[in-house]
């Protein structure tokens, strides 16, 4: 039978192995991603993370 | 990452209960910090170095609830005011620049979020954790030997699952990613809602509570400024599961990254309970 506790950790261990997938695959690129328009190439998929990127950007330079 | 306008951000640093008796250090863009508990056991933040000759006061202790330099002895207390100068005997009247400048720290989620400069953004609000049937489950902090920038674009991107993630549940997910429109997804989180096919074997269906090996998963996903991104997962058998994940800059290269999982399905047990079961280790 299987307690709530190990059912808790169960829980955890999928996104744990998930994340280390990302973290494995992310440790390889050197330095930030750049915030430059045009300086990526970006699809469809990638709108989110571009959305991201304009909101960072105006965040972290308002005036600009 | 030299914006002045990040030092009002938030940053998780720690979870919660890794801050016990003792001083605890952090870096937050390239600058040191240091956490402890004061007497009633709320945290205190402040830059770790003492304000006499720049010592390293994370090298130092904790003594009820005031942290003690480990170089002359200083203590400092509650908000980081300085409390004894041990060289100028008790009762000695302490210069006000001898007190540390106290900067803002709170605790969420089983977070310790800290914040070096005056607060101009709130810590991301997941109303999931006001909600008494789901249960909270905290991971450790981790740190990552990447951008922070490069970490947020992962966790928004839904590409890269069928080839990065074919050890877990990206095996049998589609390739081509649906043309998804981007909203507002609460009065927090931007971002976008997706279905997908996703791996279900072997222990996938510890998260999904079973069904067949390949499955539908409703989920949306969005994120809140400046590093932080949520993603609800919605199971056809009634499951629902809210995935948050967070990092923060120690330097252009390195950043903390840890994760807090709810799941409405395992109410029996509490959340501080699991809590402290995921910090003792998990198997």
């Amino acid at each position: 039978m299987t307690t709530s506790r190990q059912r808790a950790s169960r829980s955890l261990a999928s996104p744990r192995e998930v994340a280390r997938e990302d973290r494995q695959m992310l440790e390889q690129f050197p330095g930030e991603l750049s915030l430059d328009r045009g300086a990526l190439v970006d699809v469809q998929s990638d709108k989110a993370s571009l959305e991201w990127r304009r909101r960072y950007s105006a965040l972290i330079n308002p005036t600009s | 990452m030299s914006s002045s306008q990040l030092d009002g951000c938030w940053y998780a640093v720690a979870t919660s209960d890794a801050i016990g008796g003792q001083p605890y250090p952090v870096e937050v863009r390239d600058k040191a910090y240091v956490l402890w508990r004061g007497p009633d056991g709320t945290l205190i933040a402040a830059a770790d170095q003492c304000t006499h000759r720049e010592a390293k006061l994370s090298l130092g202790t904790v003594i009820d609830g005031c942290l003690h330099c480990p170089y002359h002895g200083w203590a400092f207390g509650d908000q980081g005011r300085c409390v004894s100068v041990p060289s100028s005997g008790p009762g000695a009247t302490i210069a006000p620049a001898a007190h540390l400048f106290a900067l803002s720290v709170t605790e969420r989620y089983g977070l310790v979020w800290f914040c070096p400069g005056e607060p101009t953004q709130s810590v991301p609000h997941l109303g999931v954790d006001e909600d008494s049937s789901f249960t909270r489950l905290n991971t450790s902090m981790e740190v990552w030997n990447c951008s922070v920038t490069r970490m947020i674009d992962n966790m928004l991107d839904v590409a890269h699952f069928p080839y990065t993630h074919t050890g877990t549940f990206g095996r049998e997910q589609e390739q081509t990613v649906p043309n998804f429109t981007l909203e507002q997804l609460d009065d927090t989180f931007y971002g976008y809602t997706y279905s997908v096919t996703v791996n279900n074997e072997a222990e996938a269906k510890v998260m999904s509570g079973g069904g067949d090996d390949i499955i539908q998963l409703h989920m949306s996903t969005g994120f809140a400024l400046p590093f932080s991104v949520r993603s609800t997962m919605s199971y056809e058998n009634g499951i629902e599961q809210t995935l948050f994940m967070t990092a923060s800059p120690i330097s252009a290269d390195r950043s903390y990254f840890t994760f807090v999982l709810w799941r409405n399905d395992d109410v029996a047990t509490t959340g501080q309970q699991i809590v402290g079961f995921a910090a003792r280790g998990c198997p």
